[in-house]
């Protein structure tokens, strides 16, 4: 299985250009972008794609560079294209940070509960946790926070928009507690066990709180 | 400094490196979250009316509190605006004092559903962070 989990967001609205028919010469095209993110971003690089209409030869449209995320600007080099008009809009295609290295800071869980002074993560919460982790990844890669609690649980943050937060605590008893956070809104479910999980709570909640979701 | 305005920004100190280091990324997540929580029992969680004031007075407030609390240092503050903190039933009550005229109590609301840890995750997820200035 890849490392590495890929998704994607539109960011603009297709936007008609009208490409020069001279070969001889291309133009610049820059698409201005306003996103918000959020602080708690769950990707580590990105890169621009367009998406264009009618479809065409890429050999028409190249990367004029491949920008971060967190800037307003991107920009294409658009080529000759005899047929007219074109509509282009830009996708941010993301690479989340690993599972892996999620599943690292579970590793560590241990480390944190020391310096905070708690109880060690109980075997059956950071399993629990484990197996939760790697199936909301699926749903939402990006990196997930890992907390130590009180009574040796263990809960997961996972990446969001800012403004939202959705955390999934699992106890030394194998029951689990989620918490979606909203905009002027929060809800609640709890589990005895993490049997038939992630349901759809766990899924709606982590599409409702995806940073690229917005 | 009279009744509290829904704009108005509430600032927790913050005095764990872990939690400042996250709150940077974001403030959506469980360790954020700890800021905001107290030990068993207590209701109400201490913040400053700092909005528009020169934060040289906070900072010291800060340093000298970290002491008082064996913490590992003062490393800023978490901004939730009064009208996020005042939602879920929970209430933000002036409370100043001779020593601290700025300082204001959220006052939590615990219910069957919602305890201090669903209040300490929902008042991070609605702040942002604010570094310590140097002085």
């Amino acid at each position: 299985m890849s490392d590495h989990a890929y998704s994607a967001a539109e960011l603009t609205e297709p936007r008609a250009i009208r490409p020069p028919t001279d070969p001889a010469k291309a133009a610049d095209v820059a698409f201005d972008y306003d996103v918000d993110i959020g602080d708690n971003v769950p990707l580590r690089l990105s890169y621009y794609a367009v998406r264009v209409e009618p479809r065409i030869p890429s050999k028409w449209l190249r990367f004029h560079s491949r920008n971060l995320v967190r800037r307003k600007t991107a920009r294409w080099t658009v080529d000759a294209y005899p047929q007219g008009s074109l509509a282009l809009a830009a996708i941010v295609a993301t690479e989340a940070p690993t599972l892996a290295e999620s599943l690292a800071l579970l590793d560590r869980v241990g480390e944190l509960a020391l310096e905070e002074g708690l109880d060690a993560p109980h075997e059956v919460a950071s399993s629990t946790a484990r197996k939760l982790l790697s199936d909301m990844h699926r749903v939402l890669p990006g990196l997930y926070d890992v907390c130590p609690e009180e009574g040796g649980g263990v809960t997961l943050s996972a990446p969001s928009a800012r403004g939202t937060a959705f955390t999934v605590e699992c106890d030394a008893s194998g029951a689990v507690e989620c918490v979606v956070v909203l905009p002027a809104r929060m809800r609640k479910a709890t589990y005895s066990d993490a049997q038939d999980l992630p349901d759809g709570f766990i899924r709606e909640a982590l599409e409702a709180v995806s940073p690229l979701a917005r | 400094m009279g009744e509290v305005r829904p704009d108005e920004g509430l600032w927790r100190s913050v005095f764990s490196g872990t939690q400042a280091n996250r709150a940077r990324r974001g403030t959506g997540n469980r360790t954020v979250a700890k800021a905001f929580q107290e030990r068993d029992g207590v209701t109400e969680l201490s913040v400053d009316r700092y909005d528009g004031l020169d934060l040289r007075e906070g900072v010291r407030k800060g340093d000298r509190d970290a002491v008082g609390r064996s913490a590992s240092g003062f490393y800023g503050w978490l901004v939730v605006p009064a009208s996020a903190a005042e939602a879920n039933g929970r209430r933000v009550v002036p409370s100043p004092t001779e020593e601290n005229p700025y300082h204001a109590d959220i006052v939590l609301a615990f219910t069957d559903r919602f305890g201090p840890k669903d209040h300490a995750l929902a008042l991070a997820t609605a702040s942002r962070w604010h570094e310590r200035p140097s002085l």
